[in-house]
C-alpha cells in the first residue's frame, strides 16, 4: 500500500554487524532513516560495508548469514528484521543483486518473473495480473517466452527487476545493478529504472554502488560510507559540489562530466552553479570556449610514436570457429609491438575473449598462424605460456596455492628461476600490491579486492612479455583500478612488456590504451589510436553500438575546432584559462 | 556435456506427448520404464523397442541433441556382452550351448553372448521412455507435475535447481582449469589430472559455492521460505485426452502383467551362474 | 493481496528447516560430484572396477556438503540431487530412484542419534570419526543397493565373486573420500559463509 511521502519506511537504529571471520565490524553505529518515495544511492569504496548494510535491510542478516548483529532495522513502519523471517519481509522489501547470472533461478522469463509471487502463495488470477504488469513495466513483453540463456545481461537484469516488481514491495534495493553489465545493457537497465521512477513515484529505491555514474541523475540523496560508517549524507549537488575531493579520495567512480564540472568550478571561481547533466556541462563549456576564457588543446603525449622493433605478437590470416559452431574470427591479421597497450573492444559475441585465448595459446586457430615472441603457438605452447601473463575477470579462478607467498612464487619457479630470484620477485610483487602482511595467509581468506591484487601480483612476478587483461574493471572501485593500471604501466616501462586489454570501459581505453582494435562480425573493423578512432570514427562506432567515452561528447567540436579530447587528464592538462578576458558567460 | 539449450531443443515442438498433462506423462514413463524388466524374451523385448520407437517418433523428437543419453548405455551393453560371453557357466547349462570355446579360465559360449546381448539391450530399451519425458517436458512443468502428485516442494525445487546448476558448475570447472593451464598446471592427460587434482579441488569448490550462494540468497529474498507453491502462472489441468491416455495406460499395464504372470509368457531362460 | 497460506505436510515441515541457500549448497555439491566423476572416472568398459571411483567422489562431495549445511535431511536431499542430475543428463531408470532414495535413511538416522548424544548437528558433523562411520554406512548401502539392482533387477552377468573385492575397495575409497572431504569441508566452511 503506498505510504504518504513523509513516512519513514526504513528506520535503522544503532546498527552494527560483524562477520564471524571479521576482526572488525563490517558496519558500525549506523543510524539512518529513509522516507517513502525517496531514491537513495549508498556509495563508498570496496569494503566500506554498503552491501552488508543492504542485506541487513531485507533480513538476510541476521536470518541467513551468521554474525553478531547489534541494533535494529525496522522496515515498512513496523517490521523488525530480527523478528521476521526473510519471506515475511519479501512483500515489503525486495532486492536485485549485482550479477544477473547469480539471481535468476528459473529457465524461462515468465517463470522467473512469476517465481516470487508463486512462492508467496497468491491466487492464480492475482499471479497472472502481477506478472503481466511487471513484464510490461520493464519492457520485456516480446521476450516473455524466451529462455534466460538467450537474453543479454541487461535483459536478465530487467527480468530480475520484474520478478521483484511482481511481488510489489514498497522498497526495492538494487545492489550495483549495472556493475557486471556492458554499456548497452547498463543503459537499458538505467532506462528501466528511470521509467519506474516515473511510473511508481511512491516506491522507495535504494541503489548500492561504488560507481555512481549511471545513477547520479536519478538520486534524491547520496549516502557515502567508509570503513563501515556513514561519512556523508546529502543531495547529489551538495555532495559533488562541496565534497568532491572526499568522494574522489574514497575511490568512488564519477563520470567525467562531473569531474569536468568540478574542474570548471575550481578554474572559474565565479561559477556558482553545479550541473549534474552532461548536456548542461557541455553547454557551460561551450560558453567558456566561445567567450575565449577557456581553450582546450591536445597535449604532446596524445601523439604516439611509431614502433621500430619486431612485433611481440603476430596474427597472420587467423580464423577460428568452435567445432560445429559459428565462425568467431575470420581472416584476422595484425601485429602487437613491444610496449604497446592495446585495447580490444566490441559488442558481446564479437570474439574479444577468443582473441585473448588464441594469443595465450589456450585455443588454437582453425586457420592461420599466431606467433608470440617469435614462437608459433601451435608448436611450443609451454614456451608461449612462459611469456604470457593472463589476468582473468574473476581472480579466484587462478588462485590455487596454500599461501599468498607460494602463489606469487609459482610463476618464477615454473620459469626455473633461482630461489634467490624467486624470493626477490615475491618480495617485490608483495610490495607492489601492498600484501606484505598477508604473505602467509591462504589466498581465499583475503577480501575480494586483495585477491584481485594477488592475482595481479602472480602475473607480474612472472615478468611476462605479454600481459592479457580480461575485463579488469569488473567489481573494482576507482582506487583499485588505478592501482592495477599503474602496475601495468610499470611493467611496460620497466620490461617493455605489451599489454592487451579486453574491456567495455571506453574511459579506461582513452586513459591508458595507446592503440585500440574494434571487432565486429568476426573481423577487425577499426584499428588505430583511441584519439583517432574516438575523434574521427564516431559514426562507425555508433553503427556497431559502441559509445565513445563521455569526454568525446563533451569536447567534440568545442570552440569550433574539428577535434575532440577523449581523455579527461589530457583535457585539463592541455587547457588554457583566460580569466582576464572580460566577456560575460 | 550438453548445454541446456541443445538439450531441451525438442521441448518447444508440438505433439500429443508434448501436450500431455505432466502427471499423466510421469505415470506413463514410470510404468513404461519398469514393465520391460519383467520380460527377457527377445521377441517381447523387440516389441517394447518398436513401441518406444513409435512413441518417440510420434513425439517428433530429434534424437541428435540427446544422443549423449545413449552413449553410456551403449558402453554398458558392450560390458554386458563381454561378461555374458565369457562368463563361466555351470557345466549343466553348457549343454544348451551350440558353441563353446575355452582358453584357460575363459569360456566363451553362444548362449553367454546371447544372454549378454538380451540383457544389455533391455537396459538400452529402459532408457527410451526416459527420453520421451525429458525431451518433451519443460522442467518447470515436470516439477509441478511431480508436486501435484504429492512430491514435497523442496524436492521439486531440487529438481529445478539441478538443471540450473549443473551447467554452471561445469562452466566454473572449465574456467578454473583454463586459468590453471595458463599458469602452467595442466589437466589433460590422466597422469596430469591425478597429480594436479589437489590444485583443482579447493578453487573449484570455493568458486562454485560463492557464486551459487548468492542465488540462494536471491531465491530466499523472493519468499521461497514460505514454501507456498500452490498456484502457478503457467498451470495445467487434465483434459479429456489425458483421461483417455490414462485409461489406456492402466489397461496396458494390466494386460502386460496378465501376459507375464497370468499366461507365463515373455520370459525366456536367462542362464545365470 | 490475496494469499491463503496452507499448512505444510510433515515431510515438508522437516525440509522447511533447510533454506534455499542450504538446498542450493547440496545441489552444487551433487553437481560437483558428477562433474568430478565425469572428469576423473575410468571408462565404463572396466565395470565394475570403475565403481569405487564413484563412491570416492560421492563421499568427497557429500562430506563437506553436510558439514556446511549441518541439518537433518541434508544427506537425503544430496542423494535426490545426484539422482536428479542422473535423470536429466544421463537417463536413469525409475526403479533405481526407489533403491537410491532409501540409501541415505540409515546414515540420516545414525547422525540424528549422534547429534542427540553429542549436543547438536554442528558437533556431530564436525567430528571426523562420526563422519567416517557415516561415510562407511552410506557407501555400504549405496554399493549394496547398486549391485542388487544391477545384478538382480537388470541381470548384469558380471561374476558374482567380484562383488566382494569391489565392495571392499569401495568401502576403503569411500572412507578415503570422506576423510578428504572432511579436510576440504573444514577449509571451505570458513571461506564461504
Amino acid at each position: 500500500m503506498p505510504e504518504s511521502k513523509n513516512q519513514v519506511v526504513v528506520d535503522i537504529r544503532d546498527l552494527s554487524f560483524q562477520y564471524p571471520r571479521g576482526s572488525v565490524p563490517a558496519i558500525r553505529n549506523i543510524n539512518l532513516q529513509i522516507k517513502a518515495g525517496e531514491y537513495v544511492v549508498i556509495t563508498g569504496p570496496t569494503g566500506s560495508g554498503k552491501t552488508t548494510l543492504a542485506i541487513c535491510l531485507n533480513g538476510i542478516i541476521p536470518n541467513l548469514v551468521e554474525g553478531e548483529l547489534i541494533g535494529e532495522v525496522i522496515i515498512a513502519v513496523d517490521m523488525n528484521t530480527k523478528e521476521h523471517p526473510v519471506h515475511e519481509l519479501t512483500s515489503s522489501i525486495g532486492m536485485v543483486f549485482q550479477n544477473p547470472e547469480d539471481q535468476l533461478f528459473s529457465l524461462n522469463v515468465t517463470d522467473e518473473v512469476a517465481f516470487g509471487v508463486e512462492n508467496m502463495g497468491y491466487e492464480r488470477q492475482d499471479i497472472i495480473q502481477r506478472v503481466d504488469a511487471a513484464i510490461e513495466k520493464v519492457g520485456l513483453v516480446s521476450r516473455r517466452d524466451y529462455s534466460i540463456f538467450h537474453l543479454s545481461g541487461g535483459q536478465k537484469q530487467k527480468v530480475a527487476i520484474a520478478s521483484n516488481l511482481a511481488i510489489a514491495p514498497q522498497i526495492l534495493i538494487l545492489d550495483a545493478p549495472t556493475a557486471d553489465l556492458d554499456p548497452i545493457s547498463s543503459r537499458e537497465v538505467v532506462g528501466t529504472l528511470l521509467d519506474l521512477r516515473t511510473k511508481e513515484p511512491s516506491k522507495t529505491f535504494i541503489v548500492v554502488d561504488s560507481d555512481i555514474s549511471d545513477v547520479i541523475s536519478l538520486a534524491d540523496r547520496i549516502i557515502v560510507m567508509n570503513k563501515g560508517e556513514i561519512v556523508l549524507d546529502g543531495t547529489p549537488v551538495d555532495l559533488l559540489k562541496n565534497h568532491f575531493h572526499e568522494l574522489d579520495d574514497l575511490g568512488i567512480r564519477m563520470p567525467d562530466h562531473i569531474r569536468m564540472m568540478h574542474w570548471l568550478n575550481t578554474a572559474f571561481p565565479g561559477q556558482k552553479e553545479f550541473f549534474l547533466e552532461e548536456k548542461d556541462v557541455r553547454h557551460l563549456m561551450e560558453k567558456y570556449t566561445s567567450s575565449g576564457k577557456l581553450i582546450f588543446t591536445l597535449p604532446p603525449e596524445a601523439v604516439i610514436p611509431k614502433p621500430k622493433e619486431d612485433p611481440v605478437v603476430r596474427f597472420m590470416n587467423v580464423s577460428f570457429k568452435y567445432k560445429n559452431g559459428p565462425t568467431i574470427l575470420e581472416d584476422v591479421s595484425f601485429d602487437i609491438q613491444h610496449g604497446e597497450f592495446l585495447a580490444i573492444v566490441g559488442e558481446n559475441g564479437t570474439g574479444k575473449s577468443t582473441l585473448m585465448k588464441l594469443m595465450s595459446g589456450l585455443l588454437q586457430p582453425s586457420k592461420g598462424i599466431i606467433e608470440t615472441s617469435g614462437v608459433d603457438t601451435s608448436c611450443a605452447l609451454e614456451e608461449v605460456l612462459n611469456n604470457v601473463g593472463y589476468l582473468f575477470q574473476n581472480p579466484d579462478n587462478q588462485l590455487f596455492m596454500g599461501t599468498v607467498a607460494e602463489e606469487i612464487a609459482f610463476g618464477p619457479r615454473r620459469q626455473n628461476c633461482s630461489e634467490e630470484e624467486v624470493n626477490k620477485r615475491v618480495d617485490e610483487a608483495l610490495e607492489m600490491v601492498g600484501l606484505q602482511d598477508a604473505c602467509e595467509q591462504h589466498p581465499f581468506t583475503l577480501s575480494r579486492g586483495q585477491r584481485q591484487r594477488l592475482a595481479a601480483a602472480t602475473v607480474l612476478a612472472a615478468q611476462p612479455s605479454l600481459l592479457l587483461l580480461d575485463e579488469p574493471t569488473t567489481g573494482q572501485d576507482q582506487v583499485a583500478l588505478d592501482n592495477l593500471m599503474e602496475l601495468t604501466q610499470g611493467l611496460i616501462k620497466n620490461y617493455a612488456a605489451s599489454v592487451i586489454m579486453v574491456t567495455h570501459d571506453m574511459d579506461l581505453v582513452s586513459r591508458y590504451a595507446t592503440r585500440m582494435i574494434v571487432l565486429d562480425k568476426s573481423r577487425i573493423l577499426l584499428d588505430g589510436s583511441p584519439l583517432e578512432i574516438f575523434g574521427k570514427k564516431q559514426d562507425i562506432l555508433a553503427r556497431v553500438c559502441l559509445a565513445p567515452p563521455s569526454m568525446v561528447s563533451l569536447t567534440n567540436n568545442l570552440g569550433g575546432k574539428n577535434e575532440c579530447i577523449p581523455n579527461f587528464e589530457w583535457a585539463i592538462s592541455g587547457a588554457k584559462i583566460h580569466n582576464d578576458v572580460k566577456t560575460a558567460v | 556435456m550438453a548445454s541446456p539449450i541443445e538439450f531441451f531443443s525438442n521441448v518447444e515442438k508440438d505433439s500429443w506427448v508434448h501436450r500431455m498433462d505432466p502427471r499423466v506423462k510421469i505415470l506413463m514413463v514410470l510404468c513404461l520404464a519398469s514393465l520391460p524388466l519383467l520380460f527377457s524374451d527377445p521377441l517381447y523385448l523387440l516389441g517394447w523397442f518398436v513401441l518406444f520407437l513409435v512413441l518417440i517418433m510420434s513425439a517428433k523428437i530429434d534424437i541428435k541433441p540427446i544422443m549423449i543419453l545413449f552413449y553410456g548405455g551403449l558402453v554398458m551393453v558392450f560390458v554386458y556382452i563381454m561378461y555374458g560371453t565369457f562368463l563361466a557357466y555351470p557345466e549343466e547349462t553348457l549343454v544348451y550351448a551350440k558353441f563353446i570355446w575355452r582358453w584357460g579360465p575363459l569360456v566363451a559360449t553362444d548362449i553367454g553372448f546371447y544372454n549378454g546381448l538380451i540383457l544389455g539391450s533391455r537396459l538400452l530399451i529402459l532408457l527410451m521412455p526416459i527420453v520421451l519425458i525429458i525431451a518433451t517436458s519443460e522442467p518447470s512443468m515436470l516439477a509441478k507435475g511431480f508436486m501435484k502428485l504429492g512430491m514435497p516442494i523442496t524436492i521439486s525445487f531440487i529438481l529445478l535447481a539441478t538443471l540450473r546448476f549443473l551447467p554452471l558448475v561445469f562452466e566454473v570447472a572449465t574456467r578454473v582449469m583454463e586459468a590453471q593451464r595458463v599458469r602452467g598446471l595442466n589437466h589433460k592427460t590422466f597422469k596430469e589430472r591425478i597429480s594436479n587434482f589437489k590444485f583443482l579441488l579447493l578453487p573449484l569448490f570455493i568458486n562454485t559455492l560463492r557464486q551459487s550462494r548468492t542465488l540462494g540468497l536471491a531465491v530466499e529474498s523472493k519468499g521461497f521460505g514460505a514454501r507456498q507453491w500452490k498456484e502457478f502462472y503457467r498451470d495445467f489441468a487434465m483434459t479429456k485426452t489425458d483421461w483417455i491416455i490414462l485409461v489406456i495406460l492402466l489397461i496396458f499395464v494390466a494386460a502386460m502383467l496378465y501376459i507375464r504372470f497370468g499366461l507365463n509368457l515373455g520370459w525366456s531362460a536367462i542362464y545365470r551362474p | 493481496m490475496t494469499t491463503d497460506t496452507k499448512k505444510v505436510g510433515a515431510v515438508e515441515a522437516l525440509f522447511k528447516k533447510l533454506t534455499a541457500v542450504d538446498l542450493i549448497t547440496l545441489v552444487v555439491f551433487a553437481a560437483l560430484f558428477r562433474i568430478l566423476f565425469l572428469v576423473y572416472k575410468l571408462a565404463e568398459i572396466v565395470f565394475p572396477w570403475n565403481h569405487p571411483a564413484w563412491y570416492f567422489f560421492c563421499m568427497l562431495c557429500l562430506t563437506p556438503a553436510v558439514m556446511m549445511v549441518r541439518k537433518p535431511g541434508a544427506t537425503f536431499l544430496y542423494t535426490v540431487s545426484w539422482l536428479a542430475i542422473n535423470f536429466f543428463f544421463q537417463g536413469e531408470i525409475p526403479l533405481w530412484w526407489i533403491c537410491a532414495a532409501t540409501v541415505p535413511l540409515i546414515p540420516e538416522l545414525y547422525m540424528y542419534m549422534r547429534a542427540k548424544a553429542m549436543g547438536g548437528y554442528k558437533v556431530a558433523f564436525g567430528d571426523l570419526k562420526e563422519l567416517i562411520i557415516f561415510g562407511l554406512i552410506y557407501t555400504l548401502l549405496a554399493y549394496t543397493s547398486n549391485m542388487l539392482l544391477i545384478i538382480f533387477a537388470l541381470g548384469n552377468p558380471m561374476p558374482r565373486v567380484l562383488f566382494w573385492p569391489v565392495g571392499a575397495l569401495s568401502l576403503v575409497v569411500g572412507a578415503l573420500g570422506t576423510w578428504l572431504g572432511h579436510s576440504v569441508g573444514k577449509r571451505i566452511s570458513g571461506l564461504v559463509g
